[in-house]
């Protein structure tokens, strides 16, 4: 088994507009990662490009090794939003879905960290507030057994108690060999659990460093992850 | 347990560790939590923590037994050499901050031993 | 293939769902409509006198079947392209080329267990008819002795025409779904990665071609639909000689059509086609 991720040399356009040039990423089994840039730095895109949902991209994308699309989606496991479900769809129904199509998902898994989650399984998506919906979302991503996790801005619009009980989660209940990639604006909430951090500007990525090396350095990781944009602005 | 984000934090996991077991809250021969209770209790990755506990490993103040987990030793004079170590840390840090105000060596004895008197009655 | 039968399951699940009240709907609104249309006894309605309520209820079921089975129709394309585009759908670990193989032929199936359970229904209440009408019992037996003479007479082309209508209806449902896709991807298509002067042009293209295409079918379609809507009736009436070098033409085209679209959708969809995304 390969690493759990490896892009080289990846391009991808949309509306005429680049919107990731030249992007090469490896990332080694067993690791935390945060994958940080601005809002529309590409960051959403990167991670549908790796999961196979978004096209026509030049450049090669390999998950533990596998290169093809389905076989990229067999060995990742990424936050999706739940979008093709209707409102009134109750999680029990989710999990069915879930259960039938993916052979890795484990139900015995899925209902201790719905437990942890505190969520009843006959609720409805409609009744479900903005963090319950995104501690479901992580309680179904982790259920399934996978190399490599995508997490995308499991922690935007939620409040504190829910946000430590997803990075409580995501301790917990990590693999020893799995990888998980996960996005975000703010890195300050999480920057403890990181092992590194991957910074995308100008389409590419700019940096990518190990926290404990950066710390080294008697630097925060929030400094850090700043300074590569007050550069910027003070070009 | 919140983390000083430009240390490493390795180094305060062992500072933490190193607080419990003088401290006794940890006890010489016991076992320790695993690594990912550590990781879940203090909220930090467990790579980190196993780099920590490697360390405290090689120093000798922790000792693996296999299958069962790390245990805090039980050689005293170590242990003493520790708090030594720790207490001296803390005096380091406190002499040096009193020097950045311009209070000489003789002046800290002096405060010191007033402040103890005034403020311990 | 596991995960394409499991993938067929969930989507056949899907698509299946308003069935239930689909036929509910149907059933009550044909009864309402018969009800109150039928005092007295007497109802006129096209020169045919109704005096048996379950007559009128059958006739306006069997009716309504053909308008509800369009409706079904209707909501297994909108399903379609839902599930096309939809994030939740495609992160599921199954080669797009299967994804929409699965998608259409699930939306077939869910098709085809509507009119299945269409039949079923016009059967039952066929019966109930049947034992109430006196009348329609006469009409009935009639006709089946009538059938069952002509039935001695059925010839190879005979059958070829019969089996030949209910491919072409078959190949016309496909072709919806094919066409709707493939509007649905070429142009998301096109706007997504192409320079802007260029798919503008390319619209054109398309939309030009497909109106002229649906055009052509629609003609065809007359003759050919009318073909089929009419078929049973007159295989009662032991008319049989139909334009058969006709149909056998329409069908291949019909068929090489679909396989164009199918390949050229399959291509779209697995190469161009994103999903939307699910946040």
């Amino acid at each position: 088994m390969g690493n759990p991720l490896e892009i080289t040399d990846l391009v991808y356009k949309k509306n005429q507009k680049k919107i990731i040039t030249d992007l090469n990423l490896t990332l080694k089994p067993g690791k935390i990662v945060a994958l940080l840039g601005e809002n529309g730095a590409g960051k959403t895109t990167l991670m549908r490009i790796i999961s196979g949902v978004a096209k026509n991209y030049r450049g090669t994308v390999k998950v533990a090794s596998f290169a093809k699309e389905a076989d990229r989606k067999a060995h990742l496991s990424f936050t999706d939003g739940l979008t093709g479900f209707a409102n009134s769809t109750k999680i029990n129904d989710i999990v069915k879905f879930y259960q039938i199509l993916y052979h890795d998902f484990s139900l015995k898994q899925f209902e201790q960290l719905r437990k942890f989650m505190n969520l009843d399984s006959d609720m409805r998506l409609s009744e479900m507030s903005k963090g319950m919906k995104e501690k479901l979302v992580i309680a179904l991503t982790f259920s399934r057994k996978t190399d490599l996790y995508l997490l995308d801005e499991p922690f935007s619009g939620i409040d504190a108690m829910a946000r430590k009980k997803i990075i409580k989660s995501i301790i917990l209940w990590k693999q020893e060999k799995s990888t998980i990639l996960v996005s975000d604006h703010f890195v300050n909430e999480i920057a403890a659990v990181l092992d590194e951090v991957v910074i995308i500007k100008n389409k590419t990525v700019c940096m990518h460093k190990s926290t404990e090396a950066i710390r080294a350095d008697n630097q925060s990781v929030e400094e850090f992850y700043e300074s590569f944009y007050q550069r910027e602005e003070d070009e | 347990m919140e983390f000083k984000d430009n240390i490493p934090i390795y180094l305060q996991i062992k500072q933490y560790l190193y607080r419990q077991i003088i401290t006794g809250k940890l006890k010489p021969g016991k076992k320790i939590p695993s690594v990912r209770e550590l990781a879940v209790q203090l909220t930090v990755n467990v790579n980190t923590v196993q780099r920590a506990l490697q360390q405290m490993n090689f120093e000798g103040i922790l000792y693996t037994k296999r299958g069962e987990g790390n245990f805090v030793t039980e050689d005293t004079t170590l242990l003493e050499k520790t708090k030594r170590e720790l207490i001296d840390a803390e005096l380091d840090k406190f002499v040096q901050s009193m020097n950045s105000l311009g209070v000489s060596d003789e002046q800290i004895l002096k405060s010191l031993t007033e402040y103890l008197k005034e403020e311990r009655k | 293939m596991a995960i394409f039968n499991r993938y067929f399951t969930v989507l056949f699940r899907l698509k299946t769902k308003w069935i239930s009240i689909l036929l509910i709907i149907q059933t009550v609104a044909s009864f309402a409509m018969s009800f109150f249309n039928f005092n007295n006894g007497h109802v006129y309605i096209n020169r045919t006198i109704f005096s048996n309520f379950f007559t009128l209820w059958l006739t306006i079921f069997v009716v309504s079947a053909w308008l509800f089975t369009g409706i079904f129709y209707l909501t297994t394309c909108f399903q379609n392209e839902r599930v096309s585009k939809s994030q939740t759908w495609r992160l599921v670990p199954i080669d797009d080329k299967k994804l929409y193989f699965d998608n259409i032929l699930s939306s077939f199936g869910a098709l085809l267990f509507f009119v299945i359970l269409e039949i079923i229904c016009t059967l039952i209440l066929g019966v109930v008819t049947f034992t109430f009408d006196s009348q329609f019992h006469t009409v009935i037996i009639e006709m089946f002795t009538d059938i069952g003479r002509h039935l001695q007479q059925v010839d190879l082309e005979i059958m070829f025409n019969f089996f030949g209508a209910i491919m072409m209806a078959i190949l016309c449902a496909f072709f919806g779904y094919f066409i709707i896709s493939f509007l649905n991807y070429s142009s998301r298509a096109l706007l997504d990665f192409l320079p802007q002067a260029l798919s503008k042009a390319y619209f054109r293209v398309i939309t030009v071609f497909v109106i002229i295409l649906i055009a052509w079918l629609a003609i065809k379609a007359n003759d050919i639909g009318l073909q089929i809507i009419s078929f049973p009736f007159r295989f009662m009436m032991g008319e049989t000689t139909g334009t058969n070098d006709d149909l056998a033409l329409a069908l291949i085209l019909m068929l090489v059509i679909n396989l164009f679209f199918w390949l050229l959708d399959t291509i779209l969809f697995s190469k161009f086609f994103e999903a939307r995304e699910g946040k």
